[in-house]
């Protein structure tokens, strides 16, 4: 739904902005190599990625404590810079008494991980639908993008509710449901794409060379659809670590004990107005990571846009 | 190329299976997760009480007798009785509507308002500072959790500063935080689409020519650019829409708004089948409906979307 | 506000001290008074905590003097057998509430309440629920009203007499001139309407299930005389007229409307009637000037559903509503300081349980759930988790009511004991999953059953969390997937027959459904059965006693604290809360300033 589930629309909408630019850079491989210039925020931007995917790699070897040890008389205890803070605790301790420190470090470690593997599945999906789709053509595609249609549709976060209630909660249903609520982008921007690939010289001097239709679409098609996934994929990245965050704040997200961004943030709330570190520390970790992938999303995006490129 | 007539019955042929789809898939989806008749009953409720009701309810049958049936109904009406309030289910979603709208059309007006003010002041000063930090604002906008920015709202305007009320719906003061928690993707995201498409516009050559030909940039613009840049701007805003009347679950939680999204959410938890189905059908309804105008109009201005 | 809790865990003391002994009541009504007159901190803050049973009446005392000084009237010598009710002969000038003074005070334009949930249905006997009960308050009437803060003195509702003319004969006198809020006439045809509707054992009425009202007739004597048979001698029966879903509801209305519009469109004799209600948001109600009571004191009332926290308690110190329910303990540091506001703290009449289901593998063994119940720290649990708001309990006993034992150890912690019950018991590391709710359904709920499975795994115990939705959760108790599960138990009638036999009794779904083994509740139902059906009360405080040996014994299930519910009140507003989660909103419990 809107707050939830519209990011839909508003992915798609980014989907097939990109989507007709790419047909045209899609004159594949033969694309000169050019220097690039990143920008600063970028760098920062990819610089504060590639630390948090080596603190969360590392949660086990650099976490001060067990991210699930309670110590219910040091409960609520603020970070240490604060007053009644404690050293012992560099970033206070959540309600339960447990170092938040620790929870930050291993939740990346699960909200990453959902978020990555979440997005693998929808792109996986999204794009063997969206190719299958535009190669073929016909009632095929016809029948996908009408899934596509109807799953566009419906408010996702309710299907999901109903889904946990149905197969039971916990990180693999999570990963699924997060993984399938995406699929339609990547099909969409795919389809496109290969609905105007398909016509190109190259596609038709395979076919008459007496390529198969698996060769056409692994060797020929695949290949110059990396650049669209990429960026669609940084898209959905976001789009999936908020969904997680969501159904946490739902109650429906990952499991106590184990940590979750998502999950830290939601049963934090509560305590916003007199332990504010509970929520506000995920929460800001959670938003720097997605402005991180948005910034370099953005950034790749200009940067395999030919438009933007000659303008 | 087909007519206009052809694809307006093709396009109505596919949303009917749209939704279709949508009800069975959600039949089948909450038969899984469970029984509503241990709800309805007290606990200690015999046996054969239990069976009784589940007769009663037509529960005991199997569930693709279950599923004709209740697809007859759907396409009479019939949407059952809410089993948690006893009332027509497609009644309590109406009831619902209303709220629903009004949060959206608020939150849709602002955010169109706001996202093109960006957007356009942005694509005029393409790579300035100025561009680059209003994109930057865009980025966090969009990297908030709707339930976080809207308690961090709460905690500010309503608690620090009492300006605002909390939560509930009735006056008008009660609509801006919502309205405003809710505008920030959509404004994010029409901010980009309006700064990307009118940066479109501008590269191509007739707009090349106009300025070789000393127009004014004002004029520029407002004439050439922003005419040409509407039409994806429109469709975008349509299926936006559309997206916004389809509910906010999160936000109308957290505001406790009377909207449709909650309305949802609670009957899943409850497992009010009849209520989960028409309201979720409903959504649907209206999101299809949306989207089958936008494709219509689209259709009429560009004959090129036929084609495909 | 610790000096204030400070404050309050001596009151509650006295008020122990009291129950005890009940003929010195008087005394210590004044020297509570007294003393927290001067030791309470004067800030608006004050937290005034209100005890069930004698201790309640100490504060009340304290924080309304004007409350205990109304003058009793007529109706207060009750014909009862005097087997009952203790405190029915101690208390000097008791407060009665129906008959304490009425409206005296000015009437405010609204009273708008914030809370957690709003019930689906406003039918008081459908089911029995927290935020039920606190709506249907101010809608209906019972025969029989209990007086909260005066002992829980039993004093009349809608019946202004009763007696027993034998041991399961009951005979009322109902209160004449009475109407509903349509104006039409309240006799003993509705009474009689009322309560056959629940011995015929609608099962779409909790009420009644066994275990709320044992009846076998209810026959109308004239249009003001009823007579309750029991279906057995029942210690307990005046009580439970006074008690949960005792409501009578109109005769000829609900015929009328029938039982599903009557769910959204109710009508009861009592001060509010209902004239809005829109599921989900907020139920509003008019004053009934016509109240036999008298009129209350807000024209018009609003229960608002705000179920999200922060936006709950904004609404409160933003002054959107005047009284705010369900505060978690840990908001009170945010309210604090707030001079437009007062935070009232009452122990409910109600226990947060755990429930084990013995048909799974290794609850089926007794010692594994005496070494589940052992390892748990509920002291720990009520100091730091709720900050001293909830109360470590004598087992299974509320503190204040009858035949409450206050030399009953409390509840035990005994970690070494938990390990050498486990190896005795041969467990072999079997995953023990705790089921609760989320979003919660009890407060701290989620926090506790965290917390409760670490204190497990320190003695060796592989407990796992599952966190589901309501629905879901009462799926996997069906489904016996589970091994323990949350729940609490209401003391609906102020007497242990009213939890540890309509709770954990042969006919409650703990029995029924076999998560307490039919062999192993053998003697527990004996002792029960033996205990409800005799009227002598020395020998009923026995029979219960023994009957919680043998709960602490079989463990089907354990106690884990009794909460305090916590409200915050706007200063403009006098209410005081009862140990239950009604909300008496009549115009000798609320009064605006």
């Amino acid at each position: 739904m809107s707050d939830t589930i519209t990011e839909p629309t508003e992915t798609i909408t980014s989907a097939t902005a990109t989507a007709t630019p790419f047909a045209d850079a899609a004159e594949p491989r033969t694309a000169k190599r050019r220097t690039v210039h990143i920008p600063p925020a970028i760098v920062v931007s990819m610089v504060f990625l590639v630390l948090l995917v080596g603190a969360a790699i590392l949660a086990p070897a650099i976490a001060p404590a067990d991210p699930t040890k309670q110590s219910l008389i040091s409960r609520n205890r603020p970070p240490a810079w604060v007053e009644r803070g404690t050293a012992a605790y560099p970033l206070g301790t959540d309600n339960l008494g447990r170092d938040m420190l620790s929870r930050l470090l291993y939740g990346a470690q699960v909200s990453l991980g959902i978020g990555v593997v979440a997005t693998l599945i929808g792109t996986v999906m999204g794009t063997v639908l969206g190719v299958v789709a535009g190669f073929f053509k016909g009632p095929l595609d016809w029948v996908i993008m009408l899934a596509a249609d109807a799953q566009l549709a419906v408010p996702f976060i309710v299907i999901a509710i109903a889904s946990v209630a149905a197969f039971g909660k916990g990180i693999p249903v999570l990963v699924v449901l997060a993984g399938i609520s995406g699929w339609m982008l990547f099909a969409r921007a795919c389809r496109a794409t290969v609905l105007s690939l398909r016509e190109r010289e190259f596609v038709h001097a395979a076919r008459s060379l007496g390529a198969t239709d698996a060769r056409v679409m692994l060797r020929h098609i695949l290949p110059n659809l990396g650049s669209i996934i990429l960026v669609i994929a940084t898209i959905d990245l976001r789009r999936v670590i908020l969904f997680e965050a969501s159904l946490s704040f739902l109650g429906l997200g990952v499991q106590p004990p184990q940590p979750s961004w998502g999950s830290m943030l939601g049963q934090g709330r509560e305590y916003l107005g007199t332990a504010w570190w509970i929520s506000v520390l995920p929460g800001v970790a959670l938003m720097l990571t997605i402005l991180a992938v948005s910034l370099v999303g953005d950034w790749l995006r200009d940067l395999l846009d030919p438009t933007l490129r000659n303008g | 190329m087909q007519s206009v007539g052809q694809f307006v019955v093709q396009r109505v042929v596919r949303a009917f299976l749209t939704l279709w789809l949508v009800v069975t898939a959600v039949f089948f989806i909450l038969h899984v997760s469970g029984d509503p008749v241990a709800l309805l009953l007290s606990e200690s409720a015999p046996p054969e009480q239990i069976e009784a009701l589940r007769a009663q309810l037509g529960l005991d049958q199997p569930v693709v007798v279950q599923y004709g049936k209740y697809l007859g109904s759907v396409v009479r009406g019939d949407f059952g009785k809410s089993i948690r309030q006893r009332q027509p289910a497609f009644s309590l979603v109406l009831d619902r509507f209303p709220a629903t709208a009004q949060l959206a059309l608020a939150a849709f007006a602002l955010s169109t308002a706001a996202g093109l003010a960006v957007g356009i002041f942005a694509a005029l000063r393409r790579g300035s500072p100025l561009d680059r930090l209003a994109m930057l604002f865009t980025s966090i906008l969009q990297s908030g959790p709707p339930f976080f920015i809207g308690i961090l709202l709460i905690l500010f305007f309503s608690v620090q500063l009492g300006w605002l009320p909390s939560s509930g719906r009735g006056t008008l003061k009660q609509l801006i935080l919502p309205a405003v928690t809710l505008s920030g993707l959509t404004m994010a995201s029409l901010a980009r689409l309006s700064r990307s498409s009118l940066l479109d516009v501008l590269r191509n050559d007739y707009i090349r020519t106009a300025r070789a030909k000393g127009v004014r940039e004002g004029e520029i613009v407002r004439v050439h650019a922003l005419r040409n840049a509407a039409l994806p701007l429109i469709t975008v805003a349509g299926l936006e829409l559309g997206g916004l009347l389809t509910g906010a679950v999160i936000t109308e939680t957290v505001f406790a708004w009377p909207g449709i999204g909650r309305l949802a959410v609670d009957a899943v938890s409850t497992r009010d089948y009849p209520v989960v189905q028409a309201s979720v059908l409903f959504i649907a309804a209206v999101f299809v409906g949306v989207n089958f105008l936008v494709d219509c109009s689209y259709a009429l201005l560009d004959p090129r979307v036929r084609g495909v | 506000m610790r000096d204030g809790e400070r404050v309050n865990r001596r009151l509650v003391l006295k008020g122990a001290v009291a129950a005890a002994g009940t003929a010195a009541v008087s005394a210590l009504l004044a020297a509570c008074g007294g003393e927290v007159a001067t030791t309470a901190p004067t800030a608006a803050a004050t937290v005034a905590t209100v005890a069930t049973g004698a201790g309640a009446a100490a504060t009340v005392a304290a924080t309304k003097p004007a409350a205990t000084t109304a003058p009793a009237s007529a109706a207060a010598p009750v014909a009862t057998t005097g087997t009952t009710s203790s405190a029915a002969t101690s208390a000097p000038a008791p407060v009665s509430p129906t008959m304490a003074a009425a409206a005296s005070g000015k009437q405010i334009a609204e009273l708008r309440v914030a809370v957690a949930g709003l019930p689906a249905s406003m039918d008081p006997q459908e089911s029995i629920s927290n935020v039920g009960q606190r709506v249907h308050y101010s809608c209906f009437d019972t025969l029989i009203m209990r007086d909260f803060l005066n002992g829980n003195k039993l004093v009349p509702g809608l019946a202004t007499e009763w007696k027993r003319t034998d041991d399961k004969t009951l005979e009322m006198t109902l209160r004449q001139g009475v109407v509903w809020q349509d104006g039409s006439p309240f006799t003993s045809a509705d009474v009689k309407y009322t309560f056959d509707r629940i011995i015929a054992k609608d099962p779409k009425l909790e009420v009644a299930s066994p275990g709320y009202f044992p009846l076998a007739s209810v026959e109308a004597l004239d249009m003001f005389r009823v007579r309750f048979v029991g279906t057995a001698v029942d210690p307990v029966m005046e009580k439970r007229f006074a008690g949960l879903g005792a409501q009578i509801i109109p005769a000829k209305y609900h015929q009328m409307v029938g039982t599903d519009a009557f769910r959204t469109k109710p009508l009861g004799t009592g001060p509010y009637k209902l004239v809005e209600f829109v599921a989900d948001d907020h139920y509003t109600f008019e004053s009934n000037e016509r109240y036999w009571g008298g009129a209350p004191a807000a024209k018009k009332l609003t229960f608002k559903l705000i179920p999200e926290v922060s936006a709950r308690m904004a609404a409160i110190t933003n002054g959107e509503v005047e009284i705010a329910t369900n505060v978690p303990p840990d908001q009170l540091s945010n309210l604090k300081g707030k001079s437009n506001l007062v935070v009232k703290t009452v122990p409910l009449g109600n226990m947060h349980v755990l429930q084990y289901d013995m048909k799974v593998k290794p609850m089926d063994n007794k010692l594994v759930r005496q070494a589940v119940t052992a390892a748990i720290d509920r002291k720990t649990l009520t100091e730091t988790l709720w900050g001293g708001n909830a109360i470590h309990t004598r087992g299974f006993q509320f503190e204040g009511e009858d035949l409450f034992n206050a030399n009953r150890p409390l509840t035990e912690y005994n970690p070494d004991k938990a390990k050498m019950l486990l190896k005795q018991g041969g467990y072999a590391n079997e995953p023990i999953t705790y089921v609760t709710e989320s979003p919660n359904y009890y407060t701290n709920g989620r926090e506790a059953g965290e917390a409760i499975v670490e204190m497990w795994k320190a003695v060796g115990i592989n407990g796992k969390l599952n966190l589901l939705e309501s629905a879901a959760k009462t799926k996997a108790q069906a489904d016996d997937n589970y091994h323990v599960a949350t729940w609490s138990a209401t003391s609906g009638t102020a007497d242990p027959d009213g939890y540890l036999w309509r709770n954990w009794g042969p006919d409650n779904s703990q029995q029924k459904k076999g998560y307490w083994a039919a062999a192993s509740a053998a003697k527990y139902n004996a002792l029960g059965t033996e205990a409800r059906s005799t009227l002598d009360q020395k020998k009923r405080f026995d029979l219960y006693q023994q009957m919680l040996d043998e709960f602490e014994n079989e463990a089907p299930g354990t106690t884990l604290y009794i909460p305090k519910e916590i409200y915050a009140i706007k200063t403009t507003v006098d209410w005081t809360p009862y140990s239950l989660y009604y909300m008496d909103l009549r115009a000798y419990n609320f009064k605006a300033k």
